[in-house]
């Protein structure tokens, strides 16, 4: 069985390697035939016109790459880090690599809002989560199922109990998802070369050289010991300068780009333009160009492959372009100031104003439309906690490992710190939360909004 | 929800059963099945482990013990397990209720292991685990679960219509 499946993966492989140039990582190697073939697949081509980060470009005009470019840089950081870490075996490497290439293939147009917008439909997290529909994707679209199966049966099972977390090989799984993976690394320094911000740099040929593989002890959540897990960890002593800045450049992306103001404020404009037009849409007053799938999404109707995949950034847009001309004048506006680079206001609060009488007040006496024309979206910076909604006063353990050459010891960053075994900044950095509400509202009420904001922060 | 509500509601959670929660790993199981039925603990689960786990539960749960709200003591035998058990101070949002009273009264009582099985089956099935690549993975993922197996699966067939072939 070993040896059919080594001779299935000899046999793909390239006779000759092609290379990719990349702004971030100089040249990308594809050596295998089936990463190739992969590639030229519709499912991994519709990623070309899905932005990476959608409204950063509006700020930063360089930011317009998208997720095909991103899933190719993060392709080739799991080469790296699978040669950094000596993972030798041929299948495990194969995974990975297939793995990390496809562990995008799952997402939405304009990528993390559009699981906003099926919630807001009413779908299920089962549906709006883009990581089932990577793995839906990968067992079901006929063309990825052809491909994989050249590996083995089980190959395809194997690719997706990596994306589900549910593989038995954690050091595989976290290469390609955990707090410090082949993704972050990637859109780290991907999003700091294309919008020019250079907070997200850091040293990443450092701070790979300074990984290496440790067993440690795996408890349950009674804290049970119930088996050894091999990890990976970076070194103290060479890497922890390293890996601190790579935490501090994630948290100052945050701050400037990712949950920069005029971002979060055109963001709001499209959420509430789409759900405007799923209202119209629904009581059948809808004036303008939508398609079938968009109907399906007003009245949360299951959605199938195909459906989803006729989905990208652009074909969301040319709604926008007919909706400007559209008969419902909220309609019209909101499509409109988002084409049109109008963002709404964004406020931050350490309190939620959704429910606040005095808001709903001002929307009245400015003749607003409250459910159209008001979002509040709650987030916490340090994303590298995981990539949890907001919850107020949580605090997540940082549980990227540390390895302690001296004294041959391995912990986690966040335990060594508590313990003061780390230095004053990985202290701050533990302890460094952010979170915060961010209010988007129309210009028309900034200052009354201003107003019991600030009298708010005096009481 | 805020703090306070999601501690409120796990609150009444450990008031429906008599002898308190036994064993976080119960707590995590549970919290998670009751949310896919769409009981809202606004709580965030990962597979960790091989089980589901929720680091957001495990933190509000300290938080709760930290103001009293809930006691925990821990039993040790041959492994450790913590008990959950309403704490002495009361908790503002003790009007939230919970909506899905007859799913509780069904699983309150089951043991830990049998929600690990039957938390398993709904994870896979909600990541498009099908028929026998599902018990094929179940059975990699907890070898040593199998007297749960078969009662797990009528369960998930019953209370979250996932139907498996064996």
């Amino acid at each position: 069985m070993k040896m059919n499946l080594d001779d299935n993966i000899k046999k793909q492989k390239l006779k000759g390697n092609k290379y990719i140039r990349d702004p971030i990582h100089d040249i990308i190697k594809i050596e295998d035939q089936v990463i190739l073939d992969l590639i030229d697949t519709k499912p991994f081509q519709r990623l070309r016109y899905i932005k990476q980060l959608p409204f950063a470009s509006y700020v930063y005009p360089g930011a317009t790459h998208t997720r095909f470019l991103h899933s190719l840089g993060v392709y080739h950081l799991s080469t790296r880090l699978l040669d950094s870490l000596e993972v030798d075996d041929e299948y495990d490497r194969l995974l990975v690599k297939v793995a990390a290439l496809l562990h995008d293939i799952g997402h939405g147009p304009f990528s993390h809002l559009f699981e906003e917008l099926l919630k807001m439909a009413g779908y299920t997290d089962r549906v709006k989560d883009h990581e089932i529909w990577t793995t839906k994707i990968i067992k079901e679209d006929k063309e990825i199922e052809r491909i994989l199966k050249q590996i083995s049966p089980k190959f395809n099972e194997e690719v997706r109990s990596i994306i589900s977390h549910t593989h038995k090989k954690k050091l595989l799984m976290d290469i390609v998802s955990s707090q410090f993976d082949a993704d972050r690394l990637d859109y780290m320094l991907r999003d700091s070369y294309m919008t020019g911000v250079k907070y997200g740099n850091f040293d990443l040929n450092w701070l790979l050289r300074t990984l290496s593989r440790k067993n440690r002890e795996k408890r349950d959540e009674d804290n049970n010991v119930i088996g050894d897990e091999i990890c990976f960890a970076v070194e103290k002593q060479r890497g922890l300068s390293c890996l601190q800045e790579y935490l501090l450049g994630n948290y100052y992306m945050y701050e400037h780009v990712y949950f920069h103001p005029v971002v979060i404020g055109l963001e709001s404009i499209l959420i509430l333009a789409l759900k405007k037009a799923m209202k119209l849409l629904k009581n059948g007053r809808i004036t303008g160009f939508y398609n079938n799938v968009f109907k399906k999404l007003s009245n949360a109707e299951s959605l199938t492959i195909k459906d989803y995949l006729s989905l990208n950034d652009s074909v969301i847009i040319s709604w926008l372009h007919d909706w400007r001309n559209s008969d419902n004048t909220e309609l019209s506006q909101l499509s409109s100031e988002l084409l049109n680079r109008k963002p709404y206001m964004v406020f931050q609060s350490k309190k939620s104003w959704k429910h606040d009488s005095r808001v709903c007040q001002i929307y009245k006496e400015n003749s607003l439309n409250f459910e159209f024309q008001f979002r509040e979206r709650e987030v916490s910076r340090l994303a590298l906690k995981g990539d949890y909604d907001y919850k107020e006063n949580l605090k997540i353990p940082l549980k990227i490992y540390i390895y302690d050459r001296k004294n041959n010891d391995i912990a986690s960053f966040d335990e060594l710190s508590k313990n003061n075994k780390l230095n004053e900044v990985a202290k701050a950095i533990s302890e460094l939360e952010f979170k915060e509400y961010f209010i988007t509202t129309p210009r028309t009420i900034e200052k009354s909004f201003k107003s019991i904001l600030e009298g708010n922060q005096n009481e | 929800m805020n703090r306070t509500e999601r501690i409120a509601k796990l609150v009444k959670l450990v008031e429906k059963s008599p002898e308190g929660i036994k064993s976080r790993k119960k707590f995590h199981k549970l919290v998670y099945l009751l949310q896919e039925t769409g009981e809202d603990f606004d709580q965030n689960y990962i597979f960790h482990n091989y089980g589901v786990f929720s680091p957001t539960l495990a933190s509000d749960l300290d938080n709760a013990v930290e103001r009293d709200v809930l006691s925990v003591s821990i039993e040790e035998k041959d492994f450790k397990e913590y008990i959950y058990t309403k704490g002495t101070e009361k908790i503002c949002g003790e009007s939230i209720e919970i909506e899905k009273m007859d799913l509780i009264k069904k699983l309150i009582f089951e043991e830990p292991r049998f929600l690990e099985v039957l938390s398993t089956i709904v994870y896979l099935d909600r990541f498009h685990y099908k028929g026998k690549e599902l018990i094929s993975k179940l059975k990699e993922l907890k070898p040593k679960h199998k007297p749960y197996y078969d009662n797990a699966l009528r369960m998930a067939k019953n209370l979250f219509q996932i139907s498996v072939e064996r």
